[in-house]
């Protein structure tokens, strides 16, 4: 699904991130963990093209996302508070994403159906300016924004953050559903280590801006990255 | 006051706020430019006041100069008072990150007030009246006179400071009544222009018999006492209103399921510029205060009719076809600061945003060319020129703006006023007039030196009406054009 060549981001001369090599195949459930600093939200800008990279590229199916923009129809992405328009209602804001994807009405409530309880029906149907919501129910609605349009890559920069407990168990379940019946890949970054082990196949751990650890999820992961994290 | 120590702090912050603000921090040219502009208004300010007496002698004859320039002020606190009760909100949300912390509430409503009173807004008659009352009042009625009138100015000032936020709150609810206040107070200007009523004169009598009897400042130091312990006492009874942001409600929820969103995405897009502009405050004052461009017309053809005008008539109409376009969409793109990640990575293709600008940029065009048609009233020569500028705006200059756009990469925060504000604003914005008005009126000065201006309005439209044509090309070259400069632009509204 995605292919990052030699890809190297500088921040005033001083690298941010490096890496030479790193393939995701279809089907992938990716997650990026590191510390504040390590890299995770400009790997996933360079991967959504919104920063230029300083060397190398990114191919999401083969297209090079600096030259062309097909790959935009098939990504869903929510990264920060940057991506909501925020004197839109909620659903106005929807049926703005949804029009991109030509959603008709029937694939609305189809898709609402589909989110298992992720965001109730204040959200879904809500008629406040997205600014007026609290930080978690903003996230939700950037969350379900990019599940829209039955995207084939979801990048996501730690969904789980400000959401309630339930949310982030409903999140969980629906984001590992949508995987395994339409086999979405999806890039998860995250700082709470359990969510992350508890959702993806693969863990990538970042730290200045290189691959520490490239795992692939198994019974003693999770005690593997809190080993590394509490510096033992 | 309370524990003056806190206040000091308080303004310190303040400070820090103002110099650490985004265009303080960035571009060193544009902070010249400003500066300059600044100065170059302030040099004019102090000669109309250098050359008062003279222009006072000459208008008001019958009146002695202080007379006759407190007559002027009147007027100029009507017109301070309207632009504050529009333009000048109390910072009362600046206050809320010191609310849990250990410092008396009390002294917070005293910065937010005294704070308010400080704006360099209120200390700029000061420009004009100080080399007044130097070159004239302090020899005709002496320096002690000069001391109290000038005292008595300032207390007014400040007073109409705290009583436009008294009023703003009190009527806010009651917009009919201002409306019924405005009214009269224009039918007592009118008046007094016509010479029925002078009210300006029974203003200027009371100010200058005050100013004449020093010990009568206290009467208008009370006033303004009052009017800031009344703003004082309103802060503190609603403190919980005032002190909270608003919990706000979708403005215009109609234009939902309107027919445009089911058309197609530049439609969509069409259909967002409107929500953006109607939902927002600064995108709305500056769509609204757009309007009063129009009076350009009346003002330029109401007095001259002559027909060596149409040069001037051109650039008239090209102001007026494309005032919104010129205004809004001078910050196309910053206007959308705040989600543009969303834009680049939704399924959104740019050469569909980009002709969702252009659609916008010739709804608002066509709209503007209509509101001008009344102009034709002055002569049908006028309604040819405007369409010929209309058809050059909506062809050329919309590309041409989309193009200087690109280089706009600063950040906007939709929330703010307008008044002095220039948020958005690069050193470029103050020199797009030079193209947009230059180009046709360079393709038009050739045929008129040789003596066919009609010619010349042909080709101007001819011009807007090739750049229609090719608007799919042109829009082609303004997706590459920004592609090369994309991630300047999205870096800008992250960070700047």
């Amino acid at each position: 699904m995605i292919l990052i060549r030699n890809l190297k981001k500088n921040y005033n001369r001083k690298p941010a991130l490096s890496i030479p090599h790193l393939e995701i195949s279809e089907g992938e459930m990716f997650g990026l963990v590191g510390n504040n600093g390590a890299g995770k939200t400009t790997m996933f800008r360079l991967i959504l093209d919104l920063i230029a990279a300083t060397e190398g590229e990114v191919l999401i199916r083969s297209i090079p996302v600096q030259k062309q923009e097909d790959w935009k129809l098939f990504t869903g992405s929510y990264l920060d508070e940057g991506f909501l328009i925020d004197y839109l209602s909620p659903s106005e804001y929807f049926s703005f994403i949804g029009g991109l994807h030509s959603l008709t009405a029937d694939d609305y409530s189809r898709f609402y159906l589909s989110l298992d309880g992720f965001g109730a029906d204040d959200i879904l149907h809500g008629k406040n300016p997205i600014r007026s919501y609290s930080q978690g129910n903003r996230n939700k609605i950037g969350i379900i924004a990019a599940l829209m349009g039955n995207p084939e890559l979801v990048v996501l920069d730690e969904p789980f953050a400000h959401l309630d407990p339930s949310s982030q168990i409903i999140l969980k379940r629906l984001l590992k559903k949508i995987n395994s019946e339409r086999g979405t890949t999806m890039l998860i970054s995250s700082h709470d280590l359990t969510h992350v082990t508890e959702v993806c196949n693969r863990i990538v751990l970042l730290e200045d801006g290189l691959i520490m650890k490239d795992l692939h999820t198994a019974g003693g992961t999770l005690e593997e990255l809190e080993k590394y994290f509490s510096g033992q | 006051m309370h524990n003056p120590s806190i206040l000091l702090t308080l303004f310190s912050h303040h400070w820090k706020q103002t110099i650490r603000s985004a265009y303080f921090e960035k571009g060193v040219l544009m902070r010249i430019f400003l500066g300059l502009m600044f100065l170059y208004l302030a040099i004019n300010m102090v000669i109309a006041g250098f050359f008062m007496d003279k222009i006072l002698a000459e208008a008001f004859p019958d009146d002695y100069l202080v007379f006759a320039f407190s007559r002027i002020l009147f007027y100029y606190f009507i017109g301070d008072f309207l632009l504050r009760f529009f333009f000048q909100p109390l910072p009362t949300l600046s206050i809320v990150p010191y609310l849990h912390l250990p410092v008396k509430r009390q002294g917070l409503f005293h910065f937010i007030l005294i704070r308010s009173g400080l704006s360099l807004f209120n200390f700029l008659p000061l420009l004009v009246v100080v080399p007044f009352v130097l070159k004239s009042v302090v020899w005709e009625q002496g320096p002690l006179f000069a001391i109290s009138w000038m005292l008595t100015l300032m207390l007014l000032v400040f007073t109409n400071n705290y009583l436009a936020f008294l009023v703003k709150k009190a009527y806010l609810l009651r917009t009919l009544l201002l409306f019924v206040v405005l009214a009269a107070a224009g039918l007592l200007v009118f008046a007094d222009i016509k010479s029925a009523f002078y009210l300006s004169g029974v203003f200027a009598g009371i100010f200058t018999a005050i100013a004449a009897r020093i010990w009568l400042l206290p009467i208008p130091l009370a006033v303004l006492m009052l009017c800031y312990v009344a703003s004082w006492f309103f802060l503190n009874k609603n403190r919980y209103i005032e002190l909270t942001a608003k919990k706000e409600k979708l403005l215009f929820p109609g234009f939902t399921s309107s027919f445009l969103d089911s058309v197609s995405i530049p439609g969509r897009l069409l259909m967002m510029e409107i929500k953006l502009i109607l939902r927002n405050n600064r995108p709305r004052k500056v769509f609204s205060m757009s309007w009063i461009f129009f009076l350009y017309g009346f003002l330029i053809y109401g007095h001259q009719r002559q027909s060596s005008g149409t040069g001037l008539y051109l650039v008239i109409g090209l102001m007026m076809t494309g005032i919104i376009m010129f205004q809004y969409g001078q910050m196309v793109m910053s206007w959308e600061s705040g989600y543009f990640d969303k834009i680049c990575t939704s399924g959104l293709r740019m050469q569909d945003y980009f002709r969702g600008k252009f659609w916008f940029f010739l709804a608002a065009n066509s709209i503007s060319f209509i509101i001008t048609l009344p102009f034709a009233f002055y002569g049908l020569r006028i309604a040819f020129i405007n369409l010929a500028a209309f058809l050059f705006n909506s062809g050329i200059n919309s590309f041409l703006i989309l193009f200087l756009g690109t280089y706009n990469s600063r950040r906007i925060d939709l929330s703010k006023g307008v008044f002095f504000n220039y948020e958005g604003m690069s050193l470029l914005n103050f020199f797009y007039f030079f193209p947009i008005i230059g180009i046709p009126f360079f393709i038009y000065l050739p045929f008129f030196i040789l003596g066919h201006p009609a010619w010349g309005l042909s080709a101007v439209g001819l011009a807007g009406i090739a750049g229609l044509a090719f608007s799919g090309v042109l829009i082609r070259s303004t997706v590459k054009q920004f592609n090369s400069r994309k991630y300047k632009i999205l870096n800008g509204f992250r960070t700047s």
